[in-house]
């Protein structure tokens, strides 16, 4: 009879091991994850309340039938930002665009270019940074 | 008599172990489901977290391409993007706009990329309206614009 519990409990024994190590096997790095995630999330809040553009100016040139747009943005946030992850709109539509820094740092200065676009009068520039943070500039050609 | 005896030691012995490889097996299926459960939540919770995109137009110029107009739409998270219409749905004022009625020009979006919706402009007719896109594990965003 003693032998018989001894062998149940320690066969009971053995299986809650295994609940466990399952258990925390499976549950420990998908906490991790989560976390890493959830760390993650917050840097890129935080990133994009430090982040902010500024368009001061822009200068067109024409270039046979077309111009050449040139706008200088400064970045007067905290975080330093690349500008090839840019979107620039003019007048809604998105344009490609050149740069000469691939990084504009905190209250630096950058240009950033579209050329040979069609069309004058009124033009309403919006450009995006990576993390959805924008500025508008409106101007005449 | 000695021999019953004995008998009935093995008799309890075999239940007993009949008995707790039971519980013992009843006992490690529940963990097993408990955590793929939880690490399939985790999952989600993750992809929730990582999750994150925006309606990047200018709210005046909603530019126009044959018979759709044209969303900008950037992957400001930090993981890809599946974008379909099974993953995404859109909102025009509260109404969900039919699955044929809008589509991405790409099918996925890499952080920081943008990807164009189109959405048939006969969904939209002139003056205010708000879109509204939800995405994989219901991550939305909303913008309201002029036509």
């Amino acid at each position: 009879m003693g032998f018989s519990l001894v062998a149940a409990f320690s066969i009971i024994g053995v299986s809650m091991f295994i609940a466990l190590q399952i258990f925390t096997g499976s549950l420990l790095p998908s906490m991790t994850e989560s976390g890493e995630s959830y760390d993650t999330m917050v840097e890129r809040n935080i990133n994009r309340i430090q982040t902010d553009i500024n368009i001061s100016s822009v200068t067109t040139r024409a270039n046979k039938s077309n111009y050449d747009h040139n706008f200088t943005v400064k970045n007067s946030g905290s975080v330093t930002l690349n500008i090839s992850k840019f979107t620039v709109l003019i007048n809604g539509v998105y344009q490609s665009y050149n740069y000469t820094e691939k990084y504009l740092y905190p209250e630096k200065k950058t240009n950033v270019t579209v050329d040979n676009l069609p069309g004058n009068g009124e033009k309403r520039l919006k450009i995006i940074t990576e993390n959805g943070i924008s500025d508008y500039y409106n101007y005449t050609i | 008599m000695g021999f019953s005896l004995t008998g009935a030691h093995v008799v309890f012995f075999i239940a007993a172990i009949i008995v707790s490889g039971a519980v013992s097996g009843i006992f490690i299926g529940i963990t097993l489901n408990v955590s793929t459960s939880l690490t399939e939540r985790g999952e989600r919770l993750q992809e929730q977290l990582d999750t994150d995109f925006a309606i990047i137009n200018d709210p005046d110029n909603i530019p126009s391409e044959d018979l759709d107009y044209v969303f900008y739409f950037k992957n400001i998270g930090s993981r890809e993007i599946a974008s379909s219409n099974d993953t995404f749905q859109v909102f025009i004022d509260g109404d969900i706009v039919a699955y044929a009625k809008y589509n991405f020009s790409n099918d996925t979006l890499q952080p920081s990329e943008y990807t164009k919706l189109y959405i048939a402009q006969s969904e939209i007719a002139e003056g205010d309206h708000t879109l509204r896109i939800v995405g994989p594990q219901a991550v939305e965003d909303e913008f309201t614009f002029e036509i």
